[in-house]
């Protein structure tokens, strides 16, 4: 479970990025981020990484305060977490296999599972012939799918997916939200940022709205509903 | 790590052939300050004063000397040879000249005390011990060979001791920059390593084994360029020195005294790869 307690993010500008944001999300869950450009969906997600600390509030997570997590302990939650950047975050010198082995790699995992594991990623993500092409030679609906791939790769408690169909056409979108709804009935809790209405009306998930930085509507089957008020 | 070297070809071609050039210097340089050194030390381990005792002195009289020089310097040795003893030592010497053999007696070769001492810097007061000494006719030194290349074994430890240290910092200063150079090429990828779980040591990792790599590579590189240049070529950089024309190194020339030049090479090369890496990804994780 993940639990989010009076949570404020202020940067060192003074932009409030988040404030007062009070949430829970449940084992299994599937949540869709709804709101804005700028409104904080991705300072909520990178909170939940570890990446910057809350300027107050507390996250919790599994019962662990992870507001102040350093060292090791911050690095078993970056494992436990299978994360797809906004700005997907590829490595130009490094192939596509070599890109999804990394979380992999991170996980300590022997070659031989390593590539097991990555065969089966990209598997699911339709590349699997596409192993050796270098990030440079593949369209972005592509890379969407390559960093899905080192997301869902070692089975991560979490996924966190930020505008995971931002920049693919509608067959790539649902391809990818298909592969998302898969891990997630396989036990991961997915929480996702986007802009995607369809997508978001489709489901029938769990909506969270932000705006402003503020936690705006919560539904439980809820609609994408940008710019109301 | 291979691709990572692969994809920064010319990085890596620099690293390791600074470090090697260092390292060649420095094995040159030191094999030739261990050779005067083991010179010296040969050199000092011959009876360095040879006092001539008058005829007609008594045991007791020797022996008496002989304490007090054991009282005044720390020798290593001092050996007493009678006048027999002295005849035999000329037989031995001269047996290929039988003339030379026929006209020499006992009578006219005089006894002696050979004297090693434990430093050449002792000699002075040997000297000095057996010149009061009244039953001393002559005194015989290697003093000022022993002093001249005293001095000179000095100045090549001092210089060469800078010289080395001065290029290994050097080698070290220049994995630094390589390392920093590499870091600066990877920040996004030491980034996104950190954001998917990497803990520091998977970090460093990568550019530790890098570092002991290139300095792997540069100490087999520095060893087989000295071996050539030693063992093959028998340049001798201090061959100017007359005590000194040729290699007098502490180890033999087998495969035992190879692969242990080899492995002292390998090793400081590695170590130096470890630490010009180790400093560069430390003070990044720092900042």
């Amino acid at each position: 479970m993940i639990r989010f307690r009076d949570v404020t993010k202020k940067f060192p500008d003074e932009t409030v990025a988040l404030s007062a944001v009070s949430l829970v999300i449940n084992d299994n869950e599937f949540v869709f981020l709804v709101g804005p450009s700028g409104a904080g969906k991705t300072t909520f997600l990178r909170l939940i990484l570890g990446d910057f600390s809350p300027s107050s509030g507390q996250i919790e997570i599994d019962g662990q305060d992870i507001t102040k997590l350093k060292g090791n302990p911050l690095v078993e939650l970056r494992r436990s977490i299978g994360f797809v950047f906004q700005d997907l975050k590829l490595l130009a010198d490094r192939n596509l296999f070599e890109n999804v082995a990394l979380s992999l790699e991170i996980l300590g995992r022997s070659s031989r599972e390593i590539k097991k594991e990555v065969g089966e990623a990209l598997e699911k993500v339709g590349l699997s012939n596409q192993m050796n092409s270098f990030p440079s030679q593949m369209s972005g609906g592509e890379l969407q799918r390559v960093a899905l791939a080192r997301a869902i790769c070692g089975q991560p408690k979490y996924i966190l997916a930020d505008e995971p169909t931002g920049n693919v056409d509608p067959a790539n979108a649902w391809s990818i939200i298909r592969i998302l709804e898969d891990v997630n009935l396989g036990g991961t809790k997915v929480i996702m940022a986007t802009h995607n209405s369809e997508v978001v009306d489709s489901l029938n998930k769990r909506v969270v709205r932000i705006e402003s930085g503020k936690i705006i509507s919560d539904q439980e089957g809820g609609k994408y509903h940008v710019y109301q008020n | 790590m291979f691709t990572r070297i692969r994809r920064t070809p010319y990085q890596s071609l620099l690293a390791v052939a600074t470090t090697t050039l260092s390292l060649f210097v420095a094995t040159i340089y030191f094999l030739s300050a261990l050779s005067a050194q083991q010179m010296l030390l040969s050199l000092e381990s011959r009876p360095q004063a040879i006092a001539f005792i008058k005829d007609q002195t008594g045991v007791e009289e020797v022996e008496k000397l002989k304490s007090e020089i054991f009282q005044k310097v720390t020798v290593k040795e001092v050996r007493y040879l009678s006048k027999e003893d002295a005849l035999k030592k000329y037989q031995e010497q001269n047996n290929s000249d039988p003339l030379l053999l026929e006209l020499v007696t006992a009578n006219i070769l005089p006894a002696s005390l050979e004297i090693s001492a434990k430093s050449a810097a002792d000699l002075p007061v040997v000297a000095q011990v057996m010149k009061g000494s009244s039953i001393v006719s002559d005194v015989a030194f290697q003093q000022e060979e022993t002093k001249g290349l005293v001095s000179w074994i000095n100045s090549i430890r001092f210089s060469g001791s800078i010289l080395v240290g001065a290029l290994l910092v050097q080698s070290i200063f220049v994995l630094l920059i390589i390392f920093g150079l590499k870091i600066a090429l990877k920040k996004e990828e030491i980034g996104i390593t950190r954001l998917v779980g990497g803990s520091k040591w998977q970090i460093r990792r990568p550019f530790l084994q890098e570092g002991i790599f290139y300095g792997a590579v540069a100490g087999i590189g520095s060893f087989l360029a000295s071996y050539y240049f030693i063992v093959v070529l028998g340049i001798n950089p201090l061959g100017t020195i007359p005590a000194l024309t040729s290699y007098s190194l502490p180890f033999e020339i087998g495969w035992q005294g190879l692969s242990l030049w080899a492995a002292a090479e390998i090793g400081i090369g590695a170590m130096l790869g470890l630490t010009g890496s180790f400093l560069s990804v430390w003070r990044y994780l720092k900042n």
